[in-house]
């Protein structure tokens, strides 16, 4: 697994622009959102969990989308990638199991959001005036690295659906768009319509935002929410690896190991 | 390793092999064994299912019927695969970004998981098969003939009991050719099927199969 992620490291950096213009990106997203908040200075700040503001509440939407995104989404990407370079059928043929290809497929993506989730809401304290005072750092900790574990079991079974259906990607946005829009990413979950409550109440994305936004402004409440992260990975984990083995299985017998 | 007076290891055993593809029957029904240091060529016209049996023994493709058990585990299982070097006919098997080298220790520690050993295995491979200057070039500035050397030593890493070549002479010069079979002939425990169409690979195995005849 460790192989994996090492290639990946190097894949990535043979690519100048891609990690600077990756860490671009998030800043542009939280300056935009900084000017949003500005916009509406002043509104009702309860049912924020715990924000004192909407840029506060929204950055760690956007920290923690971002590691959101990458943990499901980019498995499912990488899996097209080997496809359309060719490398997936070599590397089914080595001695590694299922679930340390897509575990490592993945792994160095997700701490890599991991690391730049953490840079932003840095520079969201230090530089655009985030009162993080009462911030517990260990809980902030706990909580990203159980999210993207829960995370990480969804884009396993995207990468499932790579295997299967090839062009799967878009599946995988509306997936995590869903999510993220579920968990309380960019707005409250309570101003969400009443009939999509029973499903608010158990996405693991709702857990991951909460918990991460009771450790930055609260600094306590963040446990009950890793507790359920750690329960969900548990067990959608073994079951991700489930289907993948399946879809990988599925395609061993069509034949499609090595098409596109 | 073959001991006089004792029967050698059988590494591939092969009984009623057969792969369908949209209903039409492409491979088989096709039995034959392979033991230790035995070398197997597959003989057959384009589209007669050489690379296909290549790709059931190897495990990335699930044959219809029959049964293929590889050193007495099925084909596929994690332990049938480690103790397998492939190389398919499939150009593009390497990540084009990284040198040869590179990828060449990143398939050797899926193996060995030590990147050290990984590190040491790859460099003995380069100097054994004359692969220094392909090595340090990236994958996108290498020749079909450089990348099927680098895919030859791929196979070759981590020493295994069975050797799968697909057509692995096909873009290669006299010498690279040459230096191939010098090194399957090394390791004298090893089991080969080749699957090829070059007279000259044929007269280096023991037997052949002619699926063009079956």
């Amino acid at each position: 697994m460790r192989a994996l992620v090492g290639r990946e490291y190097m894949i990535n950096r043979s690519y100048r622009l891609t990690l600077p213009l990756d860490i671009f990106f998030g800043f542009l997203n939280l300056i935009i959102f900084f000017f949003i908040s500005k916009t509406f200075h002043g509104g009702a700040s309860a049912g924020l969990a715990g924000a004192p503001d909407y840029f506060a509440f929204a950055s760690v939407g956007i920290a923690l989308g971002l590691v959101i995104q990458t943990a499901s989404v980019r498995i499912a990407h990488r899996m097209r990638e080997e496809q359309l370079t060719g490398t997936l059928e070599a590397l089914v043929a080595q001695p590694i199991r299922g679930s340390e290809l897509s575990i490592g497929l993945a792994g160095f993506d997700v701490v890599f959001a991991m690391a730049r989730a953490t840079l932003y809401i840095l520079v969201a304290w230090l530089f655009l005036g985030v009162d993080l005072s009462r911030a517990s750092w260990l809980g902030f900790s706990l909580v990203l690295l159980c999210a993207g574990t829960a995370m990480a079991a969804i884009g396993i079974v995207l990468a499932a659906g790579v295997l299967v259906f090839k062009r799967a990607e878009l599946a995988g946005l509306m997936v995590t768009l869903a999510l993220s829009t579920l968990g309380g990413a960019a707005f409250p979950v309570r101003v969400l319509p009443d009939w999509l409550d029973p499903i608010v109440r158990v996405v693991p994305t709702r857990f991951a935002f909460d918990g991460v936004r009771h450790a930055l402004f609260r600094g306590t409440g963040w446990s009950g929410d890793a507790g359920a992260l750690l329960l969900i990975s548990a067990v959608s984990l073994p079951v991700a690896f489930l289907v993948f083995n399946g879809a990988l299985e599925l395609a061993k017998r069509r034949g499609s190991l090595a098409t596109y | 390793m073959n001991v006089p007076g004792r029967t050698p290891d059988v590494i591939i055993s092969v009984r009623g092999l057969a792969r369908d593809f949209g209903g039409r029957t492409v491979v088989g029904p096709l039995d034959f064994e392979v033991a230790s240091g035995q070398r197997l060529a597959l003989l057959g016209e384009n589209g007669s299912g050489k690379s296909t049996i290549l790709r059931c023994l190897a495990g990335t493709l699930r044959q219809t019927r029959g049964h293929i058990s590889i050193a007495g585990h099925p084909a596929g299982s994690l332990e049938a695969r480690q103790v397998i070097g492939v190389s398919l006919s499939q150009e593009r098997s390497f990540d084009l970004r990284l040198s040869g080298r590179a990828n060449l220790v990143f398939f050797a520690r899926l193996r060995l998981r030590d990147r050290r050993a990984a590190a040491r295995v790859v460099s003995e491979l380069e100097e054994e098969l004359e692969l220094r200057e392909i090595a340090g070039e990236k994958v996108s500035n290498c020749s079909t003939g450089m990348t099927q050397q680098l895919s030859l030593a791929r196979a070759l890493l981590a020493d295994p009991k069975l050797l799968l070549l697909d057509e692995p002479t096909r873009s290669l010069d006299e010498a690279a050719r040459a230096r191939l079979w010098r090194a399957v002939k090394r390791r004298r425990y090893l089991a080969l099927l080749v699957a090829t169409h070059r007279k000259d690979d044929v007269i280096e195995c023991d037997r052949t199969v002619d699926l063009g005849l079956i």
